[in-house]
């Protein structure tokens, strides 16, 4: 049974800089709860966590793993698979294959400085469940990677490998909503001019404290989309760290959070821009209601000589009573001169033109407010590249405003 | 139909008087221009008729088919048959223009305890109405007024109406900011809504639009309260000589 070693980690305080907002003793807990072999446990174990958001993704062609203990089942004769992908699961356990090798730990370790990140190593050193995977061509379909019921019971340490080769194209879609919490780090190595699109559902009623790191290379002209819905759990911290060392390679990394009640989800953005003609996004937008809290940390950070960088960075909260409050921090920490970069964080209540508007046409004050939220939130969908995908999660989006107004 | 008696209105934020005693009879099938300088009350008048925040009644009353509906929400009245063209239609990102239409249609719909239609005889039925008002189907798709122009809003706004089918329509400024083909437009898509039991009151600053609407009757709104009643051609005497004839005639 591991223990976590808590001094010799140096988990982060309460008032650490970038845990003003969040208190991470919660995360601490859920990463010494985690246990290595539970998985057996709790494939019976009888909670509520399902994951909810499955079935809006059914129509969808898509390459789906489904985590069951030890491993991700999927169809092995899969041509898609057989011919663009490698997946592996659990890469302890097995010889390690050295393409894992060169990923796993390397592009968490070389952005621990300037901060550390002792959470994201801790997983890193003690995870059981892992899922590597290795995009050698473009793969049109999705692949969706869905924690099931393994999702339900205990807490879990994992940590998935992904690289993405020179011109290969990736879309991965995340599913799962963990019961009682999750620390979880993504590696992710998008090659020259590769193209990673994310997307992560965390969304369902539950107890969960989820710790969700993704840490990120993307190397020349390459590109990396990412895009996570939560909605349902009382703590979650969404962190990115990106470097973009080469030259012209471009970041989005956008999310929506419904949070209705004593909840807070906290997204950390840290981008890093190393290359010149880095273009880099951030969008955030959160419902808040019954006295939700929305946290948003986002940093754009130009080295010297990144000439040539766009950053943008938004962060915005709809508060729907006067007890919901949205805390945020964006910086840009610029040291190149020939850049452009702007932040923005704004912060509201229903616009009550719009509502009065609205009602005028029949429509109720209720169903008004949920219009114009879920019309709030949909504009970050923009940030996804698959239009199908987007149709699906509007449907799921509405779903989620409706049961939280 | 419609009675307005002795409607006094404050705007609360200001504590401000805006409406100061206004009387107007409205019947079924007729047409009325409200006109008045700027400030008189006028667009207060539509805001209250159809049930906005921020207006204090201290006095007066609203009847509807005998019913009185101070009281009644926006959407309420709305199902009574109410319906108001804004003179500045609100922008909402996010909402599609469709997806609007179709919530209100069945919200009026469910609150009158009729049925709703499916979802492709609305399609159609929007498709033809749409059309009629020269409004095509990239208008539908977007956000509603979201980046429209001055008259793609007003002829969404007159789509509305002849979707809902409102029994009062409430026209506020809706010539404002139109080009003469645009107002052509949206006048022969008002005029295609008259009918024997529909109300229609006009507010405007231009005789021009009433060109194009002929009215039954013009009112004349002063200081918050209507001074001065006449036929359509007192609105052609205000356009020649502005309202000096009449504020005098007052004092």
């Amino acid at each position: 049974m591991l223990t976590a070693n808590k001094s010799g980690y140096n988990f982060p305080q309460r008032g650490d800089e970038y845990w003003k907002f969040t208190k991470p003793d919660q995360f601490v807990e859920i990463s010494e709860m985690a246990s290595p072999v539970n998985l057996e446990n709790v494939i019976d174990a009888k909670s509520p966590s399902q994951t909810v958001a499955t079935h809006k993704l059914d129509d969808i062609d898509r390459i789906e793993f489904v985590l069951h203990p030890n491993e991700f089942l999927f169809d092995q004769s899969d041509s898609r698979i057989v011919n663009s992908l490698q997946a592996e699961f659990n890469y302890r356990h097995r010889r390690k294959p050295s393409w894992i090798d060169e990923v796993s730990g390397a592009i968490e370790n070389r952005i621990q400085k300037p901060i550390p990140r002792p959470f994201a190593k801790y997983c890193i050193d003690h995870s059981q469940i892992g899922f590597c995977m290795w995009a050698k061509k473009e793969i049109t379909d999705p692949v969706v990677l869905n924690y099931g019921k393994c999702f339900a019971g205990g807490a879990h340490l994992i940590h998935n490998i992904i690289r993405v080769s020179s011109g290969a194209k990736l879309t991965l879609v995340e599913i799962g909503n963990p019961w009682s919490g999750v620390n979880m780090v993504n590696e992710v190595h998008v090659e020259p001019r590769g193209e990673f699109n994310h997307i992560r559902i965390a969304v369902g009623n539950s107890e969960a404290r989820s710790l969700f790191h993704q840490y990120a290379k993307v190397d020349e002209s390459a590109s990396l989309k990412s895009f996570s819905l939560f909605g349902g759990a009382p703590l979650t911290r969404n962190e990115h760290i990106i470097e973009l060392p080469e030259d012209d390679a471009n970041a989005h990394v956008s999310g929506v959070f419904v949070g209705n009640g004593n909840v807070l989800q906290d997204d950390t953005v840290f981008i890093r821009h190393i290359g010149l003609n880095g273009t880099s996004r951030q969008v955030f937008r959160k419902v808040l209601n019954n006295g939700a809290t929305g946290v948003f940390q986002g940093k754009i950070h130009v080295n010297p000589g990144s000439q040539k960088t766009d950053g943008y960075q938004k962060s915005q909260a709809l508060l729907l009573d006067e007890k919901s409050q949205f805390l945020v921090k964006p910086e840009l920490e610029i040291y190149a001169d020939d850049v452009s970069c702007s932040h923005g964080s704004t912060c509201g209540s229903i616009d009550n033109n719009s509502l009065y508007y609205l009602r005028s046409r029949g429509i109720s004050k209720d169903e008004a407010i949920s219009m114009l939220s879920l019309g709030f939130l949909k504009e970050v969908l923009d940030e996804i590249e698959s239009e199908e995908i987007v149709a699906n999660l509007e449907d799921l989006l509405t779903d989620m405003v409706n049961n939280a107004i | 139909m419609l009675i307005i008696e002795n409607l006094h209105a404050i705007l609360e934020e200001e504590s401000k008087p805006i409406l100061k005693g206004v009387n107007l009879r409205v019947g079924p099938g007729e047409v009325h221009a409200i006109m008045g300088p700027n400030g008189s009350g006028k667009s207060t008048l539509s805001y209250v008729i159809s049930g906005r925040d921020g207006y204090e009644i201290p006095e007066g009353s609203i009847t509807y088919n005998n019913e009185d509906i101070l009281e009644l929400e926006p959407e309420e009245r709305a199902a009574l048959g109410f319906f108001l063209a804004f003179q500045y239609p609100v922008e909402i990102p996010g909402v599609g223009n469709m997806t609007f239409l179709r919530t209100a249609f069945n919200a009026i719909k469910k609150a009158r305890g009729e049925e709703e239609i499916s979802a492709s005889d609305f399609l159609k039925l929007v498709r033809t109405k749409a059309k009629e008002l020269n409004i095509g189907p990239d208008l539908l798709k977007r956000p509603v007024n979201y980046g429209f122009s001055g008259g793609e809003k007003k002829r969404n706004e007159i789509l509305q109406m002849a979707v809902l089918e409102p029994s009062l329509c409430v026209l506020d400024e809706t010539d404002s900011g139109l080009d003469i083909d645009a107002m052509k437009q949206v006048s022969a898509g008002v005029n295609a809504l008259r009918s024997p039991d529909r109300a229609i009151i006009v507010i405007t600053h231009y005789q021009r639009l009433l060109n194009h609407i002929q009215p039954d009757i013009v009112h004349v709104m002063v200081d918050g309260g209507i001074v001065h009643s006449g036929g359509a051609e007192l609105a052609l005497d205000i356009e020649n000589n502005g309202y000096s004839n009449i504020l005098s005639n007052l004092n």
